[in-house]
């Protein structure tokens, strides 16, 4: 029955891990693009996407404040804020419901 | 079913800010891992949707768990199909889909759904069609699936897709519309050009109790009831029964619809290859079968609630003519032989197989595979080999003999029994006239195999002569019958193997050639021959016999010891003409059998 316990315990504990773990990627932003009314971009060969918000007063990315003015609007799409390209960034993410790997934070590399 | 859909949805449009009760749901695939789906239930979740396949050829691992355990929890389940529009054909995706999620798709489910968005990697779908093609691939994807479950899919799509990519004919189709503006009780803010929708995913990023993760949230677009009325118009469940399914050639078969619905059943239509009429739209048809053969019944059941078929391959049989005498060796090189017919009840059971490795004087048999190998109890498999119909109204003395080698195995509880039946109404009804099992149908005195080992390492294989017993059948109550058919019937109980080989028959004793001093217990035939023929010795003689062939000049041109059962005798490279044969003992010259045998 212990061991029951414990093997429950372990699975939890892996449930846990696979599925709502947060991972982080370092590199340079590059290859922006519209995906399924979202942001897919690469970072050091990683697919991450940037979830839009909409609202009545324009859209939003959910993502840490200071990083708001990661894409930029430029004739009528949004596109990579210059000011951000070839920057080394720390990038935190998370698996959503859909499987595709969700930006949470970003951050400057200390490097 | 469409108006019906959009009926539904238009009217839950209208109420849904009045009803207190929002129903809600999920959809998940592999990447939440296994729900606790009663924990999902009690966290006030309704419905889900479960990802059954992608593209052609990738199967949700999950989805089976999650149909099984979220139908266990009390949610009402949906499986949906993600696309690949830009690398495969609609019909290969829509019937992958349906390999996979059929079985799924009954009585209280959501619609099937067809998930189309940009692909996880490379250009969006959008650079690869235009909204023509990309309609005409959806509703094909939408009316194979149709065609297939009854039901009517609904589409996935985002607010940018739902608005540019499809004609207005994809409207026909319910919308289930991606819009994560992370609110549950608002309509999305486009529904593109859909008049109205069906279910919103409102959440990329939802948390609910029992997944881990995120997860996607979805809510329906209505009240109680039309939920209710939308999930549980239950798909047709389509059944058929035959009386009688063997049949003479000529005869008619009465075929009994037992289809069900929850709606009310509005037409049948079959098919009936091979019979006359070769389609019906009547609920109980009665078919004619002219022709001997093996055949297939469709059925087409549509109703209120939508529409399915069935199809039972191999259901009718139609027995072909055999002449006598029998002396089936199984050396045409493929099983059945010509003429005869596997009967199986069930077309997963195990079944009569031919052996090309083993025989009782060849290489060849047929042989029941019994345990071995089979690490599924088939305990009770109860499975017939048919021969042709035989004409015995001019028969005088029906005969039946057969070799057979069996070895019980050493645990008595799996005992298996060889049964033979005779036919004379084509197949509907048997009489028994032969069984043995356990011990009294073993050839060696032993059972030492063990007969219970799924590597095989203990399977009875006849190692030699000896291991073989010719086995007579009374059939003489045939006499005088026509359309005479045999049925070898192998009984399952799990033990081991058990092979069978020259099975022989006769009716008539042989008349063109005068003075043959026949017995009961020697058969030679056929006579005339070419030069191959058979020596047939029943187990009434116990010492070992040689034939011997002489010419008309007296002169020795054959001989060969033979024994009991089948012996065959190849005289090719001898002139045409007549001979004489003498059986006779190896031990003193004793004379068992003499006659002439002519070669042609």
């Amino acid at each position: 029955m212990r061991k029951i316990k414990l093997l429950t315990a372990l699975l939890f504990f892996i449930g846990l891990t696979a599925f709502g773990q947060t991972n982080s990627v370092t590199g340079t932003i590059t290859d922006v693009r519209l995906y399924n009314e979202q942001y897919a971009m690469t970072v050091n060969g990683t697919n991450i996407v940037l979830i839009v918000h909409n609202s009545k007063t324009g859209a939003t990315f959910e993502i840490n404040k200071e990083y708001s003015d990661l894409l930029i609007k430029s004739n009528g799409k949004y596109v990579l804020n210059p000011k951000y390209a070839g920057k080394t960034l720390i990038i935190t993410y998370q698996m959503n419901g859909k499987g595709w790997n969700c930006i949470q934070t970003i951050e400057p590399s200390k490097q | 079913m469409r108006k019906q859909l959009l009926f539904i949805s238009a009217f839950a449009i209208c109420v849904l800010n009045t009803n207190a009760q929002t129903i809600l749901g999920v959809d998940v695939s592999s990447y939440q891992g296994t729900p606790n789906w009663a924990q999902v239930k009690a966290a006030g979740i309704t419905f889900a949707y479960a990802k059954a396949s992608e593209g052609t050829g990738i199967a949700d691992g999950d989805f089976v768990y999650n149909e099984t355990n979220g139908n266990s929890a009390g949610l009402i389940m949906g499986a949906y199909h993600f696309a690949h529009p830009e690398t495969n054909t609609a019909v290969a995706e829509a019937n992958y889909f349906i390999s996979i999620a059929k079985k799924y798709i009954k009585s209280c489910c959501l619609p099937p759904a067809l998930d189309m968005e940009d692909p996880p990697s490379g250009p969006s779908l959008s650079s690869y069609f235009t909204p023509t093609a990309l309609t005409n691939w959806a509703e094909t994807w939408m009316q194979t699936v149709y065609d297939s479950t009854g039901v009517e899919p609904v589409l996935y799509s985002d607010g940018s897709y739902a608005g540019t990519m499809y004609l207005n004919s994809m409207t026909a189709y319910g919308l289930w519309m991606a819009d994560p503006d992370g609110n549950s009780a608002t309509p999305p803010a486009t529904t593109g050009i859909w008049p109205t929708w069906v279910f919103k995913q409102w959440s990329f990023t939802g948390t609910v109790t029992g997944i881990s993760g995120q997860v996607d949230e979805d809510v329906f677009n209505g009240s109680v009831s039309a939920f209710n009325s939308l999930t549980c118009s239950a798909p047709v469940e389509v059944s058929f029964t035959a009386n009688p399914k063997t049949v003479c050639p000529g005869s008619s078969v009465s075929f009994t619809d037992k289809s069900t619905s929850t709606g009310t059943i509005t037409g049948w239509s079959w098919t009936f290859t091979g019979g006359t009429p070769g389609t019906s739209k009547v609920q109980n048809p009665t078919i004619k079968y002219s022709t001997p053969g093996t055949y297939a019944v469709k059925e087409v059941v549509t109703s209120t609630a939508g529409k399915d078929s069935v199809t039972y391959v191999g259901y009718i049989y139609v027995p072909s003519s055999g002449t006598l005498p029998v002396n089936e060796g199984f050396q045409e090189g493929f099983f059945p032989p010509t003429g005869w017919h596997l009967n199986l009840p069930s077309p997963s059971d195990s079944m009569w197989e031919h052996c090309t490795s083993l025989g009782s004087n060849s290489s060849e048999c047929m042989y029941f595979p019994g345990n071995c190998g089979n690490v599924v109890n088939i305990t009770g498999q109860r499975q017939q080999i048919y021969t042709p119909d035989y004409d015995f109204s001019s028969a005088t003395s029906p005969k039946m003999w057969f070799d057979v080698a069996y070895e019980p195995s050493s645990l008595p509880t799996y005992s298996d029994t060889l049964d033979i039946y005779y036919s004379t109404d084509c197949g509907n009804t048997w009489t028994m006239v032969y069984s043995k099992g356990g011990s009294t149908l073993c050839t060696t005195g032993s059972s030492t195999s063990a007969g219970f080992d799924t590597n095989g390492a203990g399977c009875f294989v006849p190692a030699s002569k000896s291991a073989w017993r010719t086995d007579s059948v009374n059939i003489a109550a045939v006499k005088g019958k026509s359309n005479v058919m045999f049925s070898i019937e192998s009984r399952s109980g799990w033990g081991n193997i058990y092979y069978v080989d020259n099975i022989n028959i006769t009716g008539t004793k042989p008349t063109s050639v005068e003075n043959i001093a026949e017995s009961n217990d020697v058969k030679v035939y056929p006579n005339p021959n070419n030069g191959s023929f058979s020596i047939a010795l029943s187990d009434n003689l116990t010492e070992k016999a040689e034939v011997e062939i002489y010419n008309t000049l007296g002169q020795q041109v054959y001989t060969a010891s033979v024994s009991v059962g089948v012996n065959q005798v190849n005289l090719d490279t001898k002139a045409a003409g007549i001979y004489l044969y003498r059986i006779v003992t190896e031990t003193g010259g004793k004379l068992i059998s003499e006659g002439k045998l002519v070669v042609r």
